[in-house]
């Protein structure tokens, strides 16, 4: 009995160590010591390192780009999250059916999402590029600046640029949800006179509940980890109106060499991400097509 | 008339997704004139040479064999590690599974770059910063959650009686796991490999933060991009976006159903 335990946990350490050693010594501990790193103040590897409390995040407090920042993620996740999801599940609708057209579309609606977002960068840049874009090639050669140059056209020309990528990827989820609405719920709901908006509201949307609450997640950390594409496109510019929380972190990490306060950054976004995935879990929470209870 | 509509808007998005990528591979075999004249122009004759300039003069070409490579490299390693742990975490009940099954699948939810920091200093620290081995590994530990999450839900759903048949018929705890369980996980190994694979291949925060000298495909492209506005070597430019596109896109219109089943599932249990 002894030897077969034995042999059982062998098997088992076998199997989860090498895993392990790798998960805990580059994700879990780093994570672990960003937290610590975001009260010292150093550059680089040195080991040249003061305590300064709280002090960097005083310093991202009072910082410019950080607020475009935070400003331009909310923005995101209030505003575009919404509205590239609802454009979505109308796009779900419209390519459902077996015509050679929805099922061009759903071959073609994942290109975007699949090739590389420094590719996705690339193509925007110079579609919006005034010498050389495609949107000049129909005469919208935009402000002076450019679309991307800017002020107020440089954030929607980026969210246009973000929802090209995303877009595929909710539609072939809602699209699979869909498809997984047995026959007979539309059948009895077009028997009893729902049709259109109506259905949408009475049958399928409270359905489709789980996969809104996995889309709704799944498009906050996108959202909120907006890197390649800023990093690539803008670099955040012009002054600031496009900067990603990610793309400053990297910025302060590399060009400003400020190590400490790129940890700070970093522990800011883990409570704002960790809030605002709890948050929707509990938004979705309850489950509608569960029987209520009295 | 609703139909009508349906479909007027439904070639509007087609043509919205398309275009831009059909205009990447037009451009990518134009001249610069014909790309600065009109993006209407056609790409006759075809100047193949832009990708002979992108391969060799920008450089492109080692960094599409370094990230073949790594790519390689990671999934060889990644998913014996993976099918390992996930095995192990939801086909044994021991004191901890469900929270250790819990830690890791966690990893999904956090950017990468939020461990940037500490991640370079401690590559930095052991000398492996800027070396193909130091990005393998760490490709390899953030590919863990993703990867076991899948996995996990895959075995989990195979059927215990088979385990049993297979104990009694002498198998021992390796035996079971490689003969009788891989081969039936092999729908969830598709979705892991191919998921991976297209994450790899694309992959641009840790290649940037933890490499120097050497360059991947996408950290290649985005540093001529960057150059791009001074040089105006457009032909090029664009054959480079094909170059880190074409591997992909190739794959997808092979395995369409698979890569589709393969992100959603990372998405949906």
């Amino acid at each position: 009995m002894a030897s077969k335990n034995l042999k059982r946990n062998g098997f088992l350490l076998a199997c989860l160590l090498p895993g392990l050693i790798l998960y805990c010594s580059l994700v879990l501990v780093p994570f672990a010591r960003t937290i610590e790193l975001s009260g010292y103040r150093f550059s680089g590897v040195s080991t040249n390192r003061k305590f300064v409390g709280f002090d960097n995040f005083g310093k991202l407090w009072e910082s410019e780009p950080f607020w475009w920042a935070i400003r331009n993620g909310v923005t995101m996740l209030l505003v575009v999250g919404p509205v590239i999801l609802g454009l979505s599940m109308l796009l779900a609708h419209a390519t459902q059916g077996t015509s050679r057209l929805s099922r061009l579309m759903r071959t073609v609606y994942l290109f975007p999402n699949l090739i590389s977002l420094v590719a996705a960068a690339l193509i925007w840049r110079n579609i919006y590029n005034p010498s050389v874009g495609l949107l000049r090639g129909i005469g919208l050669t935009g402000p002076q600046n450019g679309w991307l140059g800017d002020l107020n056209t440089a954030f929607p020309a980026f969210n246009v640029a973000f929802a090209w990528v995303t877009l595929g990827f909710y539609t072939m989820l809602f699209s699979a949800g869909l498809a997984g609405i047995p026959a007979e719920v539309h059948e009895a709901s077009e028997l009893e006179g729902a049709h259109g908006l109506r259905k949408y509201v009475l049958i399928t949307r409270p359905l489709l509940w789980s996969v809104r609450r996995v889309a709704s997640v799944h498009i906050t950390i996108a959202a909120l980890g907006v890197f390649a594409l800023v990093n690539v496109m803008t670099d955040g510019e012009p002054s600031g109106r496009t900067q990603s929380l990610l793309n400053y972190l990297y910025r302060m990490m590399t060009i400003e060499g400020e190590f400490g306060k790129a940890a700070a950054l970093g522990v800011v976004m883990m409570v704002i991400t960790s809030v605002t995935s709890l948050m929707l879990w509990m938004l979705f929470r309850r489950d509608p097509t569960a029987r209520r209870s009295a | 008339m609703k139909s009508l509509i349906s479909k007027l808007g439904m070639a509007f998005f087609a043509m919205v997704v398309v275009l831009p990528v059909v205009w990447v591979f037009a451009s990518s075999l134009k001249t610069n004139q014909q790309i600065i004249d009109s993006p209407f122009t056609n790409p006759i004759p075809p100047q193949f040479e832009n990708f002979g300039k992108a391969w060799v003069a920008q450089d492109l070409g080692s960094g599409f064999i370094l990230s073949l490579v790594v790519t390689l490299l990671t999934l060889v390693f990644l998913i014996p590690i993976g099918s390992m742990m996930a095995y192990a975490l939801t086909r044994y009940k021991f004191k901890g599974s469900g929270l250790i099954l819990a830690v890791v699948t966690l990893g999904m939810l956090f950017p990468n770059l939020l461990a940037a920091v500490p991640l370079f200093i401690m590559m930095a620290k052991v000398g492996w910063d800027d070396t193909i081995f130091g990005l393998v590994l760490a490709y390899i530990a953030y590919s863990i959650p993703f990867t076991v999450f899948v996995l996990s839900g895959f075995f989990s759903a195979l059927p215990e009686e088979l385990a049993e048949a297979a104990t009694i018929d002498g198998a021992g705890h390796w035996g079971l796991f490689l003969k009788v369980m891989m081969p039936l996980a092999k729908p969830g190994i598709w979705v892991v490999v191919i998921f991976n694979s297209i994450g790899l291949w694309n992959e641009y925060n840790l290649a940037k933060i933890l490499l120097l000298r050497h360059k991947t495909l996408p950290v290649g492209l985005a540093d001529l991009i960057s150059q791009q506005q001074y040089a105006g070597e457009w032909g090029s430019l664009f054959a480079g976006a094909v170059l880190v596109m074409l591997p992909i896109l190739t794959m997808y219109m092979i395995l369409k159903d698979k890569v589709q089943q393969a992100m959603l599932a990372g998405a949906i249990k």
